[in-house]
């Protein structure tokens, strides 16, 4: 398990070194994270985007969050992407992004029981099952703010595929949806 | 912008807090772990009657969630406790089971382990078992070793499956008899001669062949009338991928089924003395209804007390195309067997 997470982090310090080199924007938000759209959850979001002209831009995405599939799974889970972001407009732009992230998943029912060696029936404590994630999201991007600075606020809608890998020695396909909003807390100036 | 977006969250977050799902709140749903697999055990129905009638769902590798579906089940549950138990590798099932556990001896004990689960939950006053295919082989390697029958009421035995050459044999005979019939009829003539090639090449089949279930798909062996089939279950998809346990994991398959290649659990079925039921489709092309004989010959049950019925216009499901005469039979049944 820890080397799994450490695997993870490793990659995810990797992506942000390569991308802090050219930074213009940083952004943080919220978003629900509905697994198959309806099992409720969330995740925060911490967002690097480089802009490399008034049509492309390339975010960088971090998520923390949760989400809990009643009677299946609860999931705790950290991924960071690496997108193309290509902007239509003043306030409109569709996404996609590639993921790469972990999970912990835990047993969600009215309990989880094994029968000793003594052949009694023992309620146990989950202790949560590591799991790679990888995914891939498309997304529509708005810029809600005001006329004066629409990108201060932007809005997201995203349907993502991902992955729990692994579960019964497979990789398991699992759809979500994110819809959000976040906020640009710093602009950067960009290195040459 | 903002509100469109506060309403859509807003529906999101009110649809998945809708509490009268029966998917969702209906019933007790646990999780049983046992080597490497952690395996869903739904508990649905009339706890109270103290009658509990454990479910083994086919494949292997199908679901005893499937079972939910059916308007029979349904229907005992109105008068049973009634327990849907997804097998290791199978279903909705979890975990990360090693690959060397897909052997009869791991089933068996998971078998056990999930009717020792039961009785320490709900001390229940009768217990029969139900198996569906692969689970009516599985309900009898159960039953018929060491003394696993003491407290069980009754087996019911649905189109089961429990010896590997005999029943290849009886699918390759429908096989053979469904090709030259739709031969006659100048059906599909280029696919009955590839049925007939393929068998000519492969004389002595085994479970893990996919191609004699491609050629009784083909034949209406597994399903009598699909129209008929479809009116009765309506499967509620939208629910089921939005608001129930069920996830993609249900359409995947997960289990390599080789390992059930050659079973013979004749022994077994000899040794089985309870009351039992055999409940058979007329037109099963996947375990064909001479079997149904052959099954009941073999139960080592005494004859009062074992049963064979068979259902006309039936492939290898009964309880999805005659939902209200297989909760019949399966009820009649139990009543006469449960105790006092």
């Amino acid at each position: 398990m820890f080397k799994k997470v450490f695997f993870t982090l490793l990659m995810s310090a990797g992506c942000w070194c390569l991308y802090a080199q050219n930074l213009n924007e940083l952004r943080t938000g919220a978003s629900w994270f509905g697994e198959n759209a309806t099992h409720p959850g969330f995740t925060l979001n911490l967002e690097y985007v480089r802009r490399h002209s008034t049509g492309i831009s390339t975010p960088m995405r971090a998520d923390a969050g949760a989400y809990f599939h009643p009677r299946n799974h609860n999931a705790f889970m950290f991924d960071v992407h690496c997108g193309l972001r290509e902007h239509f407009g003043r306030r409109f732009a569709l996404e996609q992004y590639l993921g790469l992230g972990f999970m912990l998943a835990f047993y969600n029912g009215d309990g989880l029981f094994q029968v000793n060696d003594k052949g009694a029936v023992v309620r146990v404590s989950p202790s949560g099952n590591p799991a790679f994630m990888p995914s891939v999201s498309l997304g529509i991007w708005i810029a809600a703010g005001k006329k004066t600075d629409p990108e201060r606020w932007a809005v997201h809608l995203r349907p993502k595929a991902f992955w729990q890998l692994p579960v019964n020695n497979l990789a398991l396909p699992h759809f979500a949806l994110q819809a959000g909003i976040t906020y640009r807390i710093k602009t950067l100036e960009k290195r040459k | 912008m903002r509100k469109s977006l506060i309403i859509l969250l807003s529906v999101l977050f009110l649809s998945a807090c809708k509490k009268d799902d029966e998917f969702l709140h209906k019933g007790d749903y646990y999780f049983l772990e046992n080597n490497g697999a952690v395996m869903p055990v739904w508990v649905r129905g009339n706890v109270s009657s103290g009658v509990f009638l454990l479910t083994l769902h086919g494949g292997p590798g199908a679901s005893g969630h499937e079972f939910v579906l059916s308007k029979a089940f349904r229907a005992l549950e109105e008068k049973y406790a009634v327990v849907y138990w997804d097998q290791r590798f199978a279903g909705l099932s979890q975990g990360n089971p090693p690959q060397s556990s897909l052997n009869i001896d791991q089933f068996v004990e998971d078998t056990e382990k999930c009717i020792l689960l039961i009785r320490q939950l709900y001390a229940p006053k009768s217990l029969f078992l139900l198996g569906h295919s692969w689970g009516g082989g599985l309900g009898t390697a159960y039953l018929g070793r060491d003394d696993h029958q003491t407290g069980v009421n009754g087996w019911i035995d649905v189109d089961g499956s429990k010896n590997d050459t005999l029943e290849m044999q009886y699918v390759k005979q429908w096989v053979l008899n469904k090709a030259a019939e739709k031969l006659q009829q100048g059906d599909d003539p280029e696919f009955w001669n590839y049925a007939l090639e393929w068998y000519t090449k492969h004389p002595k089949p085994v479970y893990s062949d996919i191609e004699p279930y491609i050629f009784v798909s083909a034949g209406g062996g597994d399903v009598y009338d699909f129209k008929k089939f479809n009116e009765i279950n309506k499967i509620p998809y939208i629910r089921l991928f939005f608001n129930s346990p069920f996830s993609i994991a249900f359409l995947l398959g997960k289990t390599d089924i080789s390992f059930a290649d050659g079973i013979n659990f004749s022994p077994e079925l000899n040794a089985i003395k309870i009351p039992s039921l055999v409940l058979w489709g007329q037109n099963d092309g996947i375990l064909p209804v001479p079997l149904s004989q052959w099954t009941y010959d073999e139960l080592g049950t005494d004859a009062a007390h074992k049963q064979l019925y068979t259902f006309a216009q039936c492939g290898h499901g009964p309880h999805f195309e005659h939902p209200e005469l297989f909760a019949q039979k399966v009820s009649d049944f139990i009543e006469t067997y449960k105790t006092p």
